[in-house]
């Protein structure tokens, strides 16, 4: 257990935005719920990838519940012309005004959180697993559950929005 | 400059690691004769370096890595120390002694008040050939009530061809 713990917190902590409360509590749901279905597991992938799915799961789950919560206990978060997204989401028409070469390293690691943030669900998941741990895409499409071109679409439609979100920086 | 359009896959999949030996060669020699190509996939390199470095993850510290061990064992334990709903329902005197008491009862009280069942079940029921035979008793325990009828139609019978016309 201890050698997928680092890994999966690393996993469960970008899903939950930099929550290190939500990703500990992620973290130990996947790790009870790989335990109590352990008995399923038969051998088709390797453990550490039938884990990584669960664990997948565990967040994705876990994300749609605290979406949920928002949409229900924010009603103000509706009535905003940005359906969906959460106040951290939502595009700040100052921040288009500025220019990204003026924007210091922490305003830039702020802005590519909440680009990963704004991100449809499955090119973030492709994303974060591939360039942040390092999966093959192989792997990535087992934990996903979908097909290896899939998941490259996923990853190179993430890596486009990136690169022409952040084409300034890289010019300056 | 601009990059080959035929080659963003290629560049990306380099970016990530994902080009099988032949496909790297290839690429490894286009880079080194495309500025274009080569400008994008250090721009890509540079930007996805930056990604991570923004995203670095606080480590999980030994006495938090514990405790979630210890919790994960907790909860392991608990499930399995919870019976299955069956065994905790029979396992209750106070639960299982009425419900025996009053399945006895009613099978004593079915037992003396209900159906005979044996009685009905020894009758057997008649089948199409026994219809038949019955049918056939019945013709014959009638014959004679049908000869005089024929008597009968033929005294009829007499009557009306004597009759003047």
């Amino acid at each position: 257990m201890h050698r997928y713990q680092q890994k999966a917190y690393a996993i469960a902590y970008h899903f939950t935005d930099g929550s290190v409360q939500d990703a500990e509590d992620l973290t130990q749901e996947a790790f009870l719920r790989a335990f109590q279905n352990l008995d399923k597991f038969r051998g088709e992938s390797s453990f550490y990838t039938w884990f990584y799915r669960i664990l997948v799961n565990v967040c994705v789950d876990g994300r749609r519940r605290r979406n949920r919560w928002h949409k229900v206990f924010l009603p103000w978060h509706r009535e905003s012309g940005h359906k969906g997204l959460s106040p951290e989401e939502r595009p700040d028409p100052e921040a288009h005004e500025r220019s990204l070469k003026a924007i210091s390293g922490k305003e830039l690691s702020r802005d590519i959180q909440n680009s990963l943030r704004s991100l449809p669900e499955k090119q973030r998941l492709a994303f974060q697993l591939k360039a942040l741990h390092g999966m093959s895409i192989q792997e990535i499409a087992r934990v996903m559950g979908a097909a290896e071109g899939t998941v490259k679409s996923h990853l190179f439609r993430a890596t486009h929005f990136l690169r022409e979100k952040f084409k300034d920086w890289e010019e300056a | 400059m601009k990059p080959c359009p035929d080659r963003n896959d290629t560049i990306l999949l380099a970016v990530y690691k994902e080009l099988n030996p032949e496909q790297q060669r290839d690429w490894e020699e286009h880079k080194a004769a495309c500025p274009g190509c080569r400008g994008e996939y250090e721009a890509l390199l540079r930007l996805v370096g930056r990604i991570r470095e923004s995203m670095t993850v606080p480590e999980l510290s030994g006495q938090t890595a514990n405790a979630l061990l210890r919790s994960v064992k907790q909860e392991m334990r608990k499930e399995r120390e919870k019976p299955s709903w069956w065994k905790e329902w029979l396992g209750r005197p106070n639960r299982l002694v009425p419900a025996l008491a009053t399945a006895s009862i009613v099978l004593i009280t079915f037992g003396l008040f209900g159906p005979n069942f044996t009685e009905k079940t020894s009758s057997p029921k008649p089948d199409a050939e026994n219809e038949a035979v019955i049918k056939d008793l019945d013709v014959l325990t009638n014959l004679d009530f049908l000869e005089d009828m024929d008597t009968l139609q033929e005294l009829l019978n007499v009557l009306d061809h004597n009759e003047p016309t």
